[in-house]
């Protein structure tokens, strides 16, 4: 008897399924309120009384014939366990949503004719109680599936029956279950015969397979051209498929057109009324979600709280940060003072304090004003918010090139571009998902939020205009504003020039309002945080370090030269010329070098170069030895607050950051649209960082 | 013949056929057959996308989608 079984999670978008396989696995995958949130298949072993079970979440899919790239996962999938038995897995787990049972189903009785063990899990039952709408038993008897459970993944309800029952399933050692799937009646078998018969003379596949298959194939071509068959079956299977329309006289090919959701809709409601099923949710009943939405939805009010909500966001990452960060800039200058006097003097403690320390420090501050904006990102999509965003904004993202569906790899570019490059996978449009991913890294992400926070803290003043609005708030605001016009207007360009490659829609669902759960709002923070510090430890580090001896030598008789003469000096005054016109000095020259890797990365730069070249005991305060730095050959500051603004605008537009081109490469399978990102935000940072310092000189600014 | 984007919000109609839609396929997944009985909730302006309730859950489409339903009266209010 084998020793390792796979069990696979299917089921509808947003039912729940990540979140079954958290409870299974123990991992933290995302979850959240937005169908969609899964794009690939994710896997675990775990072991439920000594066997080995490989586990595989896959994203969810309202049908094997899918519309996006991440339901094509999926379609792939099953059509390869139809196509080849010992691809199977020796169960699947269909996840359904039980307050929305029958279209949960549809699915459900495309994967019924494989003939593999399913155990269906009746999910959401804290919200609806499974035996106030259906006779579980009978269902079960009706399907003749494995097992059928009662299941609420937020309450954990059902967790260990369904552990028992993948036991169980395990144990009897079944590999074939027969499952009681559609049945086309003799006529609907007469009308696809010659289609049934092309699929049967060429491969060994079960007769209900083929049945299905071949109504599948029947009212879907470019489903047809998905399959698994040779070039010359296809063609066979569309030219039948097409002799068979044409003889089929004008009135009935209205109702031919439907026949395959007709017949599985029809199979379903038929067993479902032998199971008692009751309707409980009537269209005409208003949901409380729907009563909440009269506001949040409204046509006029809802767009205007959208942008208040975010304007009121972007505040907050300021306002509520500032204690934290304080905090932690005073234990970073603590802990660096304290090594520095516990450690002999030396080239070592050199490198400790004013390499590691500072540079590592200096970025260390900014986790408070990311776990704000992560949190608030976080809490709009779980309670099912985005969905509606989506829906509001969808014809002004069209005006815009873009898709309704384009929102949220939008908003959660604000934390970071490369999660969001990646969800831009349920956009069925070809041509509007490669725009949405060019123009996301013009949203600022988190990783300028320290350069922001650094330029805005040390050269606004804190003041307040009308006695309300904060200075500095409204500057951050106005970077953020910066760039995501941007990248709207140039979504509107890239689209003229980019032809459709599919026919794109918006059909999507929209999910009742549901509160976050605190322990995955907590585990999706600490995950995030994680990933920042790991960046700050690993990649900042290191640059750091190289960094501390580019700035520290060449040494000349054992002693330090000015840093303007160190090998990164020397880098920096090469670009100098370059980059003087936007109001830059060599320094900002070796930032902007530096910060290629990843933006943050100018912070620990400057705060580097200054510990190097300050000759005294202690840590520095960045913002002060940028504000006393003086330009020798001019006597005049090196940084003022027009530079600290081109600087922003710079950093706006740049593109700087490596981990971004490596995604947008394997999400379009080409060199050719990173390289086109680098080319355009290049020109573009330094077009708008020269317009804004000129400008300024001109209006009287120094 | 009215299409589904001609209701007025809130009334319900019964969905009775369908004219040349490049969506067809996964409306009709959702459950939009002919016979179900959906609720147009609202419309979003400028000719945007409109919700509806179909059998007991929400699902928003565009307008261009919409107006390819043709429906029929329903008996309930």
């Amino acid at each position: 008897m084998k020793n390792k079984f796979e069990f696979s999670i299917l089921g509808n978008p947003n039912s729940g399924k990540t979140a079954i396989f958290n409870l299974l696995t123990g991992l933290n995958q995302k979850v959240s309120n937005y169908p969609g949130i899964t794009v690939e298949k994710k896997s675990s072993n775990i072991r439920i009384n000594n066997k080995d079970i490989i586990l595989n979440d896959y994203p969810g899919s309202y049908s094997i014939k899918s519309q996006s790239i991440d339901e094509s996962v999926v379609r792939d999938a099953v059509l390869s366990w139809m196509s080849n038995i010992d691809s199977q897995p020796d169960g699947i787990i269909y996840v359904a949503d039980i307050t929305n049972l029958r279209r949960n189903l549809y699915f459900f009785s495309q994967l019924l004719p494989l003939d593999i063990p399913i155990i269906v899990l009746l999910n959401m039952s804290d919200i609806v109680d499974p035996n106030q709408v259906v006779d579980i038993e009978k269902l079960k008897k009706n399907f003749n599936v494995f097992d059928i459970i009662p299941f609420s993944a937020s309450k954990k309800y059902g967790l260990e029956n369904l552990k028992t029952t993948i036991e169980r399933l395990v144990e009897t050692n079944l590999t074939q279950s027969i499952n009681n799937s559609l049945k086309l009646s003799s006529s609907n078998k007469n009308l696809l015969k010659p289609l049934f018969d092309i699929i049967n003379n060429h491969l060994k596949l079960s007769k209900k397979i083929i049945e299905d298959l071949s109504l599948s194939i029947f009212s879907s071509e470019s489903f047809c051209n998905k399959l698994f068959f040779n070039d010359s079956v296809k063609t066979q299977l569309l030219n039948e498929r097409k002799r068979i329309l044409s003889v089929i006289d004008n009135d009935m090919l209205q109702s031919i057109r439907t026949l395959e959701s007709d017949l599985r809709y029809g199979f379903i409601d038929e067993v479902l009324y032998k199971s008692d099923y009751k309707n409980i949710k009537k269209v005409k009943l208003e949901s409380k979600s729907e009563k909440i939405d009269k506001v949040l939805t409204h046509s006029i009010l809802g767009p205007i709280l959208y942008v208040g909500l975010l304007y009121f966001i972007f505040q907050s990452i300021f306002t509520f940060a500032s204690v934290p960060m304080d905090f932690i800039d005073s234990l970073v200058t603590s802990f660096g003072n304290n090594v520095y006097r516990n450690l002999p003097s030396g080239m070592f403690r050199d490198l400790i304090v004013d390499g590691i320390i500072a540079g590592v420090g200096g970025v260390v501050i900014f986790l408070p004003q990311i776990i704000i904006l992560m949190f608030f990102m976080i809490l709009l999509e779980d309670t099912g918010y985005m969905t509606r965003v989506t829906f509001m904004m969808d014809k002004y993202m069209r005006m815009m090139g873009l898709h309704g569906k384009s929102i949220l790899p939008i908003m959660s570019g604000y934390a970071c571009a490369i999660p969001g490059i990646i969800s831009t996978r349920t956009i069925d449009s070809w041509k509007e998902r490669l725009v949405t991913i060019l123009i996301l890294p013009l949203i600022s992400c988190s990783a300028r939020l320290p350069v922001y926070v650094l330029m805005i803290g040390a050269f606004i003043p804190n003041v307040y205009i009308f006695n309300f609005f904060a200075l500095q708030g409204l500057v951050m605001v106005v970077m953020y504003f910066l760039g995501t016009v941007t990248a709207f207007i140039l979504a509107k360009v890239f689209s003229k020039f980019l032809s459709e490659r599919s026919n794109p829609t918006l059909i999507m669902e929209i999910p009742p309002y549901r509160l976050p759960i605190i322990k995955s709002v907590y585990k999706q923070l600490i995950n995030r945080s994680k990933l920042f510090l790991v960046n700050a430890g690993k990649i900042i580090m290191l640059i750091s370090i190289a960094l501390w001896f580019l700035v520290s030598f060449p040494k000349i008789d054992g002693e330090s030269v000015q840093i303007s003469d160190s090998y990164a000096g020397k880098m920096g005054h090469l670009i100098e010329p370059v980059i003087e016109p936007l109001g830059f000095d060599w320094k900002i020259g070796i930032g902007l070098i530096t910060s290629f890797a990843a933006r943050e990365v100018v912070v620990s730069t400057l705060s580097t170069i200054y510990n190097v070249e300050d000759d005294g005991d202690d840590m520095i305060n960045l913002k002060d030895a940028m504000k006393n730095d003086i330009n020798p050959k001019t006597g005049k500051n090196v940084f003022t607050p027009l530079v600290a603004v081109s600087i922003m605008v710079f950093f706006v537009y740049a593109a700087q950051c490596v981990a971004t081109f490596a995604i947008v490469r394997t999400e379009t399978n080409s060199w050719k649209w990173p390289m086109f990102m680098i080319g355009y935000m290049t020109a573009l940072a330094y077009l708008m960082s020269y317009f804004v310092y000129n400008f300024g000189l001109y209006l009287g600014f120094s | 013949m009215k299409t589904l984007y001609s209701l007025n919000n809130n009334s319900i109609a019964k969905i009775s056929h369908f004219g040349d839609l490049k969506s067809m396929t996964r409306l009709l997944e959702m459950g939009m057959i002919s016979g179900a009985k959906v609720r147009l909730i609202k419309k979003t302006p400028f000719g945007g996308p409109v919700q509806v309730k179909i059998n007991d859950y929400y699902l928003i489409l565009r307008k261009e989608d919409a107006t390819k339903i043709y429906i029929v009266n329903s008996n309930e209010k």
